[in-house]
């Protein structure tokens, strides 16, 4: 084996442009698909840590919120839940929430707006909405202001100190009504956010849609330590909560999301398939040369009683030597390039930042580094040279010696 | 003689021909076939967004545009419609009330655009009627009547014949409130668009608002053909030149409407040359790889092309000469499947909900996709193929301008 | 006047470590119409002269002169046509252009003179009548036998009407018969057309019909004899 092996490798480095070029291919292909899988993946990994760093890995409501997302289906909460939640193994920490629609107004102007009670300190710690304030100070615990989006700001031409209006619906059938000073302005990368929603001091949203009893969330957003086990805690949770409280995964919050990724990711693989089909037919033509030429050579080790078998090996090590000399190459050019895009992301500008902010995510072009993504497409690219093997196993196996001289 | 040397060369190693030809094309009908589907998917939204969101045209008051302030109405819009109607490019004209407001129910509450429309003018207009699930469309005869989204129906928990509040801030400021009962769902392929859109006569409307029913704020115009969106729009400006320039009106295409569109359009487009460009460099190094083997196994021959006396000139033509055939070959037959299959998808669309028939909605998409290449793509691939034939004949003719025929004509086959 | 005059040439390979001389002063002059026979051990020098000869190959000293042109003064550019306009070649086996067919093969050299196409055809089918093979003129050379293929390059050779022919090892891979045929064939040019043929051959039945054989080892010349008759 070790003699064919040796064999093998000198005839490769007989015609050494070849050779290389061969190598190359396989390099080209395998460099341009985990330039593509890196940058695919480190969209929908950004995306989806984005998502989840909103909306956390599991949710916690009253049964039957999150088909009807109304404040009817609030809960109150109580010390037995925080319990439970606190002695769940694996949750890092829980979020409050409390979310209701209601009209904003100041002056004559009036916007319909999104109320988003949280726990200041908390949020801030997951969030950074601190730092997204751009004008006047976040939320202050203790401190019944508000801090709005940039684009609500000015629609309603407010600026900090001004104070909001607001009427919206409250728990149980009653009108809720609240007058906050805005504290602060902040902006988000989502315009969407920037116009509709306004964020203040759980406690202050509990009282604006229920003052008679304090304690009523619309949700519980619940942070893991280890993403692997959400499946075990979802299931850990939902039996001890019982049948009054539901708990949703964030692949169900966000499955537009997912469902968006999932096509997203669909077309990414059909590029793929037909870069990885013209680089395997690339591949396959070197062999089918290598093997026409060598014809010759081939006759004269059968005649000089080398056994078939022992050349098919020969021309299985050729092609392995070639593909891995490529993957090797590709992974050399290629690694570094992606470890710098992914501490450095690329930032879009123009119609695509626009778009971008659109859909709600950050205008940057981030690149992930998983093992998946090189594991995989090396063992793809391999498996498609192996294949291009095939050529030459056959042809030896069939092929005539006197033919072979005759020419 | 040259090309004729060269065509037969090609096959006189088929499979080696085959194989590249095969990888070209296979290049080819992907790149054209993906940016089919993705042409045909914009066109889809863009379309869809016309016929049921924006139309082609629109005319606001320039103040209204800034932060939809509802006080801002257009001047004589009953006239300016009327006007416009003349226009023979023109389908349609609906006049409208527009409002940012407060949709609710019972339980919960969104925020909404709400439209006060003229059934029938709006029918003209918006091809929203179509897309009625439940109930019907609106009827000039029922009044307080309104129709709403499936997602935002879902959102409130509220059906047929119940009754949807909404919210708004009249003319004054003052917050005032209507019940409206609901007597259509309609669902359309953007569930972002049916998640916040109510319609309620115009007439209740009005005196919700305090405005007489005459006064509008937005009017919409259907063309008869959306390339002549350009020219009217032009028209348009020069008709109402003097309300333009007393700033009274601003005239608007669905493009300035929509940037996103529009940019969404031009992206997609970017992707696809972006990604024929990838194919094609990497079938460039297959092009280049199969040549220089082509050359190098025939190394004996070219020598003795060379002791000929065929000039270096017309050697490196040769080697060019061949490689442009070989891609020209897989070019066409590239092209020929990629117009038959982009031709059968662009007749019978191309079902997509195996994928993700929610998720396309969600995004505002249809689930079936009909195809479409422009002229401009076709040419744009032939040519690009052309030109990295060329490029990739550079080095195996160089390799062949190498060799010194003293030395060529003995080397061994 | 001769057609060839070679003064005092050396040929030295530097492509390997230790550099080879292929030819050590060689001097030879050939005369229109002459049918001559460069013979040698392999190794002696004989294919480089043929080379130099041939206009494929220059030397690295010495003047090679064919009429009242000193080869060493053209460009690569104006050798190559020099070549195409004076000299004609016959190789060893293989030496066809697979793709064209013998009429094609023979009215190829034609077309790159710039021959107009009608007197090419008229005269590339006229010299595969010559050499007895019109019969197979849409033959590709696949389709020919190794004795017919050397007719027809016999044939292209002749076409462009060179000064003379190179011929290089033309029956090495020949039978008997073909071989006599061949040779034939080439006599018969020769005294029809009085064209100069020179030939580099192990091959004795070749030495039996040449007119004059040149003997080389070492890169020089050791012998020289005319046969006057044949």
């Amino acid at each position: 084996m070790k003699t064919l092996f040796k064999i093998a490798w000198r005839n490769l480095w007989r015609n050494r442009r070849r050779t290389i070029l061969t190598a190359a291919s396989v390099t080209l292909a395998l460099t341009l698909a985990l330039f593509m899988r890196s940058m695919q993946f480190g969209s929908y990994e950004q995306m989806i840590r984005a998502g989840v760093n909103q909306v956390g890995y599991l949710q916690v409501h009253d049964t039957g919120y999150w088909n009807n997302q109304s404040i009817d289906r609030a809960f109150f909460y109580s010390d037995n839940l925080g319990e439970i939640l606190h002695n769940t193994k694996g949750i890092s920490h829980v979020l409050p929430v409390l979310q209701t629609f209601s009209l904003a107004s100041y002056g004559n102007r009036t916007k319909g707006v999104l109320i988003s009670g949280i726990d200041p300190v908390k949020e801030n710690q997951q969030t950074n909405l601190s730092g997204k304030v751009i004008k006047g100070s976040y939320l202050k615990e203790n401190s019944s202001g508000v801090i709005m989006g940039d684009k609500l700001a000015e629609y309603l031409k407010m600026k900090v100190g001004d104070t909001l209006v607001l009427i919206g619906q409250g728990y149980r059938g009653i009108t809720a009504y609240g007058i906050y000073p805005v504290s602060g302005i902040f902006h988000l990368p989502s315009p969407k956010m920037n116009n509709q929603v306004v964020f203040m001091n759980v406690t202050d949203a509990q009282s604006f849609v229920y003052p008679y009893r304090i304690g009523l969330l619309t949700g519980i957003s619940v942070f893991i330590r280890d993403p692997s086990q959400l499946n075990g805690i979802k299931k850990t949770l939902t039996e001890n909560l019982g049948k009054h409280y539901e708990v949703i995964s964030w692949k169900t919050v966000l499955s537009d999301l997912l469902q968006t990724i999932k096509m997203d990711n669909a077309s990414g693989q059909i590029m793929l398939l037909i870069l990885y089909l013209i680089a395997a037919f690339g591949i396959f033509s070197t062999v089918l040369m290598m093997t026409m030429e060598k014809r010759k050579q081939y006759a004269v080790m059968i005649s000089i009683g080398m056994l078939r078998r022992k050349l098919v090996w020969v021309s299985i090590f050729e092609t392995f030597i070639v593909s891995v000399l490529g993957v090797i190459i590709s992974l050399i050019i290629i690694s570094p390039v992606l470890y710098y895009l992914h501490l450095n992301p690329i930032p879009l500008t123009g119609d695509m930042a626009n778009m971008y902010l659109a859909f709600n995510f950050a205008p940057i072009i981030p690149f992930s580094i998983k093992a998946h993504i090189f594991i995989s497409q090396t063992v793809i690219i391999l498996i498609l040279s192996l294949l291009s093997a095939f050529y030459p196993i056959i042809y030896i196996s069939r092929f005539n010696v006197l033919n072979a001289f005759r020419h | 003689m040259l090309a004729a040397i060269a065509w037969r060369n090609l096959w006189r190693n088929k499979l080696r021909s085959a194989v590249i030809i095969t990888a070209i094309a296979i290049g080819i009908i992907g790149t054209v076939v993906t940016d089919g589907f993705m042409s045909g998917m914009t066109d889809q939204r863009v379309n869809a967004a016309i016929a049921n969101e924006v139309s082609n045209i629109q005319i606001h008051n320039p103040a209204f545009l800034l932060n939809e302030e509802i006080k801002y109405t257009i001047p004589q819009a009953q006239k300016t419609g009327n006007t416009i109607r003349k226009n023979q490019d023109v389908k349609a004209v609906s006049l409208r009330l527009k409002c940012q407001a407060m949709a609710s129910s019972a339980i919960a509450g969104a925020g909404v655009t709400v439209y006060g429309i003229r059934p029938d003018d709006e029918k003209q207009v918006s091809a929203l009627h179509e897309h009625i699930i439940k109930g019907n469309y609106l009827s000039g005869k029922q009044r307080f009547s309104a129709i709403i989204g499936q997602k935002l129906a879902k959102k409130l928990d509220l059906g047929m014949d119940d009754k949807v509040i909404v919210t708004l801030a009249d003319t004054t400021g003052t917050i005032t409130s209507g019940a409206f009962q609901i007597v259509g769902i309609f669902k359309t392929s953007n569930d972002m668009f049916d998640e916040s859109h109510v319609f309620i006569l115009k007439s209740d409307m009005a005196k919700l608002m305090g405005f007489s029913s005459a006064s509008s704020n937005e009017i919409a115009i259907l063309l008869n053909n959306n390339h002549s969106t350009r020219s009217v729009v032009r028209e348009l400006n020069k008709t109402f030149k003097k309300e333009i320039a007393a700033h009274q009106i601003v005239i608007q295409s669905w493009d300035q409407i929509l940037p996103i569109l529009k940019s969404l359009v031009e992206i997609m487009d970017y992707f696809s040359y972006l990604f024929l460009l990838i194919i094609l460099v990497a079938l460039a190094f297959a092009i280049i790889n199969t040549m220089l083997m082509a050359v190098m196994e025939r190394t004996r021959e070219i020598g003795i092309l060379m002791a000929l006396g065929l000039s270096k000139r017309k050697i490196f033509s040769l080697i060019v000469l061949e490689t442009v055939f070989l891609s020209i070959t897989g070019a066409l037959v590239g092209i020929l499947i990629s117009i038959s299959i982009v031709y059968h998808y662009s007749i019978y669309g191309f079902d997509l909900s195996f994928v993700a028939a929610g998720g396309l909605n969600s995004i505002g998409y249809s689930s079936t996709i009909f195809f479409r290449v422009s002229n401009n793509f076709y040419l744009a691939t032939a040519i690009m193929v052309i030109l990295i034939a060329v490029l990739s004949s550079i080095s195996p003719a160089l390799k062949a301008l190498k060799l010194q025929p003293a030395k060529a004509i003995r080397e061994d086959i | 006047m001769s057609i060839i005059e070679v003064k005092n040439i050396y040929k030295v390979y530097n492509e390997t470590k230790v550099p080879v001389n292929a030819l050590n002063g060689v001097d030879l002059k050939i005369e229109e119409g002459e049918f001559t026979a460069i013979v040698g051990p392999s190794g002696s020098g004989k294919t480089t002269l043929l080379n130099i000869l041939g206009g494929l190959d220059l030397p690295s000293k010495g003047d090679i002169f064919i009429e009242e042109t000193n080869l060493k003064d053209l460009s690569s550019r104006q050798l190559t046509d020099f070549r195409l306009h004076n000299i004609g070649f016959v190789f060893q086996s293989y030496n066809l252009i697979p793709v064209l067919t013998a009429k094609e093969n023979t009215e190829f050299i034609l077309q790159l003179q710039k021959v107009p196409k009608k007197e090419r055809i008229q005269k590339a089918m006229e010299l595969l009548e010559a050499v007895g093979i019109a019969d197979k003129a849409d033959h590709r050379p696949g389709q020919l036998s190794g004795g017919q293929q050397q007719r027809v390059a016999v044939a292209r050779a002749l076409a462009s009407q060179p000064r003379f022919i190179i011929a290089d090892e033309p029956t090495a891979n020949l039978d008997s018969r073909s071989t006599n045929d061949l040779l034939e064939i080439m006599a018969e040019m020769n005294r029809k057309y009085h064209s100069t043929f020179i030939f580099a051959t192990h091959d004795q039945r070749v030495m039996d019909k040449a007119h004059r054989i040149v003997t080389i080892d070492d890169g020089k010349i050791i012998g020289d004899e005319t046969f006057k008759g044949r």
